[in-house]
């Protein structure tokens, strides 16, 4: 299949939460998916050897992997109609879904939680928001329609 | 032999989960960071009587193992899945990366790193440019740098 270049507008995101669409509006998605880091070298040297001596830790990487999608975007005068979350509760659950077009990739955040909602509003200008949703156990789930 | 300057644009990646190799489509840069163990560490070895501390190499060499980061962030694609399939990289899969100057060329350096993990996947949708995913490879050991020719 010949690449085919990809910008949200091109390719239509569609992020959702619960049923409610996030929102029209938005300007910038970022997804970063974490795993556990390189496997912790563990310090084996014992009395006689002559340089230290490592070795990988047989239990494997530390830690959890992670996922947290930042989506930010300009706010509308009437953004519970238009998208619905600031109606959405803040530690609440839903099944957020990343979609970059109709038969393209799509990343399913199953139990994601709105973590966070920050904006600013000024006098003169627009009024920026920042949403983050995070699952802190799992990366997701990425898939395709192809 | 004369300097050919090197260029992104004659590269290829390419990870192997150990499924088979899958080419990363849509390149736009690859950092290769390794490093070393990093210097011998200075005992002090000063003892009651000395005039001024005295210091010496540690007899056991130096600490730690060496590390490897590679870092590449590739033009994304809409169905990366079935393009690039750096979607369908899952993390901390350890595989075969290989990055190559130039395939095919002779002389042309390949980087072959055969147990490196992905622990890092940073996809940026902005509305109206391309999208960008940034991989991060880890390892606590380096991989080789080698030459056809």
């Amino acid at each position: 299949m010949a690449h085919e270049e990809y910008t949200g507008k091109s390719g239509g995101s569609l992020i959702t939460l619960g049923g409610a669409s996030i929102p029209t509006g938005w300007r910038q998605i970022v997804i970063t998916e974490r795993g556990g880091p390189a496997k912790a070298q563990l310090d084996v040297t014992t009395a006689g050897d002559s340089a230290y001596t490592y070795m990988d830790d047989p239990l494997g990487s530390q830690g959890a992997k992670s996922v947290t999608v930042q989506v930010e975007g300009l706010l509308s005068v009437t953004d519970h109609k238009d998208t619905g979350m600031l109606s959405k509760s803040l530690d609440s659950t839903g099944v957020l879904i990343v979609k970059k077009a109709t038969d393209g990739d799509w990343l399913t955040l199953t139990g994601a939680i709105f973590r966070s909602h920050e904006t600013e509003a000024t006098f003169g200008g627009l009024t920026p928001y920042t949403l983050t949703f995070a699952l802190d156990s799992s990366s997701g789930v990425w898939a395709t329609a192809v | 032999m004369a300097q050919v300057e090197f260029t992104g644009r004659s590269a290829t990646v390419s990870f192997d989960p150990g499924t088979g190799p899958v080419t990363l489509e849509g390149l736009l840069s690859g950092t290769i960071n390794q490093q070393g163990k990093g210097a011998t560490e200075q005992l002090d070895a000063t003892v009651w009587g000395d005039t001024a501390y005295t210091y010496m190499a540690d007899p056991l060499g130096p600490k730690g193992a060496p590390k490897a980061r590679v870092t590449v962030t590739l033009q994304d694609s809409v169905h990366a899945f079935a393009d690039g399939k750096q979607t369908a990289l899952a993390l901390n899969d350890s595989g075969t990366l290989v990055v190559d100057m130039a395939a095919g060329t002779a002389n042309a350096n390949t980087y072959t790193h055969t147990d490196i993990e992905l622990v890092e996947r940073v996809t940026t949708i902005p509305l109206t440019a391309l999208a960008t995913c940034q991989l991060t490879f880890e390892a606590n050991e380096l991989g080789a740098w080698t030459s056809p020719a």
